[in-house]
């Protein structure tokens, strides 16, 4: 009788607790063993992979470095196989990120010889999303026209990252007509983060982001004024004052109020504090939190007694940005920011300053 | 030849080796820490270089944390630090130069624009 029949007779005669106990037992070693056996596996393949990596680096490295000098002599470019591409295409992708100038049209020459274009065409079309967002962001610093259909469907898709990106290709590679694709899509993108629609306009640059923000401003819904506003800070160019002041002269939404309020103050036109002034004790919270905010780079000296007035608001954000904004005006010095943090009568008021004073390092 | 030392701070790979080749390309002499407990490590054992390039984010020791550092160690007090930033962490700027750092360069740079503001504290 062998072994494991012995095993299953003695087994057998065991009272069911013990039978149950050893077939646990037996099928937590088996797993136990499993699970080590694959996290061996994917360790070992995380090896092997990372050394391949290593490899196509250390070919690609001084080709792709060696093509940004003009003095020397061009290294050839080796084939690039499909298993290499991504790496490959990846250190390219990045070091077009990284630099600036010149370095870049060189690079781009380098990819047309080593056929990189033809290798991140291909690569629009896989599945594999990783692929496609490199892919997308290749092209764009390529310039390449050749996908542009496939790029405008992408932006379409409506996929927060890779539309995006692709956004940003398309807008690269032509600024004019990329925008033309992008511009509908910056009205519907309402969850879209603001920070992913002020890359797209930045590509563009401010004369571009302006004229089309500004356009799109005429034709949306009122709803989407707040937002529109705030990307006409991307654009950095004053021409945009005068179109917002308008806005708010046929709208009296508190939201759109905000997002004109937030924008004066970041452009810096003293002929805006007035208007910043008026809003200091509006009822909604927000439109107080930017006025105080925008007079602290607009005001001057006669705005130090609203703001100090403002350290008393009922909300702790419209306290705070107003001590921070008296610790901006040109009149206020430190020394009587540290009278006003223990002689106000208001405790809230007192805490404001004391915060913004210990973030500043002042005693 | 330069032979003038520069210390990099920088944990991107890529962009490490960027700097590495337009730096040695122009003769200088590079040592690069990949990250700050490295970094801090050579500031506390070696000699000072002629410049400091430093990221701003780094991981384990910050790159604020090694400029103080810098700033503490005798030997290295003086040394020129030229921070590495990425346009939209303008706030970092000003976070370094308050931290004692002299100069900085927004990624995406020029190369040659990298090397005239070494050059700037080497001459």
């Amino acid at each position: 009788m062998t072994r494991t029949a012995t095993l299953a007779v003695a087994l057998g005669s065991q009272p069911f607790a013990v039978r149950l106990a050893f077939l646990i037992s037996l099928t937590t070693a088996a797993l136990t063993v499993a699970f080590l056996a694959l996290t061996g596996a994917a360790r070992t393949l995380t090896v092997v992979r990372q050394r391949r990596r290593g490899k196509i680096l250390e070919l690609w490295r001084p080709i792709m470095l060696g093509s940004l000098s003009p003095r020397r002599e061009l290294l050839p470019a080796p084939r690039i196989r499909r298993t290499h591409r991504t790496t490959v295409l990846g250190m390219w992708t990045h070091l077009q990120e990284s630099l600036a100038g010149d370095a870049k049209d060189r690079l781009n020459s380098l990819a047309r010889r080593a056929r990189l274009d033809g290798v991140a065409r291909r690569m629009l079309r896989t599945p594999n999303a990783a692929d496609q967002l490199l892919a997308v962001i290749a092209l764009g610093h390529l310039g390449d026209r050749e996908k542009w259909d496939a790029l405008a469907d992408i932006v379409r898709a409506g996929k927060p990252t890779l539309s995006s990106a692709a956004a940003r290709a398309m807008v690269r590679i032509d600024a004019q007509d990329g925008l033309r694709v992008v511009a509908p899509m910056i009205l519907s993108w309402t969850d879209w983060h603001p920070s992913r629609i002020a890359a797209i306009l930045n590509e563009a640059g401010s004369e571009a982001a302006a004229r089309v923000v500004t356009e799109l401003i005429e034709v949306s819904p009122s709803e989407s004024l707040p937002r529109l506003i705030r990307y006409l800070e991307v654009a950095r160019n004053d021409k945009v004052l005068p179109i917002v002041r308008r806005v708010l002269e046929e709208n009296d939404d508190a939201e759109v109020l905000a997002a004109a309020l937030h924008v004066f103050g970041e452009f810096r036109d003293r002929d805006d504090a007035p208007l910043a002034r008026r809003h200091v004790s509006h009822p909604q919270w927000f439109v107080r939190l930017q006025a105080v905010t925008a007079l602290g780079k607009l005001g001057g000296a006669d705005d130090e007694r609203p703001l100090t007035d403002a350290l008393g608001d009922r909300e702790w954000w419209v306290r705070y940005r107003a001590a921070q904004a008296l610790t901006a005006l040109p009149s206020m010095t430190s020394e009587r920011l540290v009278e006003l943090r223990t002689s106000h009568p208001d405790r809230y008021a007192r805490d404001a300053v004391a915060q913004v004073l210990a973030e500043r390092g002042i005693a | 030849m330069n032979n003038r030392a520069v210390f990099i701070v920088e944990d991107d790979e890529h962009v490490a080796a960027l700097v590495r080749f337009v730096l040695e390309r122009e003769g200088f002499e590079v040592t690069h820490a990949g990250d700050g407990g490295v970094a801090a490590q050579h500031i506390d054992t070696m000699p000072p270089p002629d410049v400091v390039l430093l990221d701003v984010m780094l991981p384990q020791v910050s790159g604020f944390e090694l400029i103080a550092r810098i700033r503490a160690r005798e030997e290295w007090s003086e040394v020129p630090i030229l921070m590495l930033t990425s346009q939209s962490t303008s706030q970092n700027v000003v976070r370094a130069l308050d931290a004692g750092a002299n100069d900085y360069v927004t990624k995406p740079f020029r190369p040659e624009e990298l090397i005239a503001r070494i050059r700037r504290f080497v001459r």
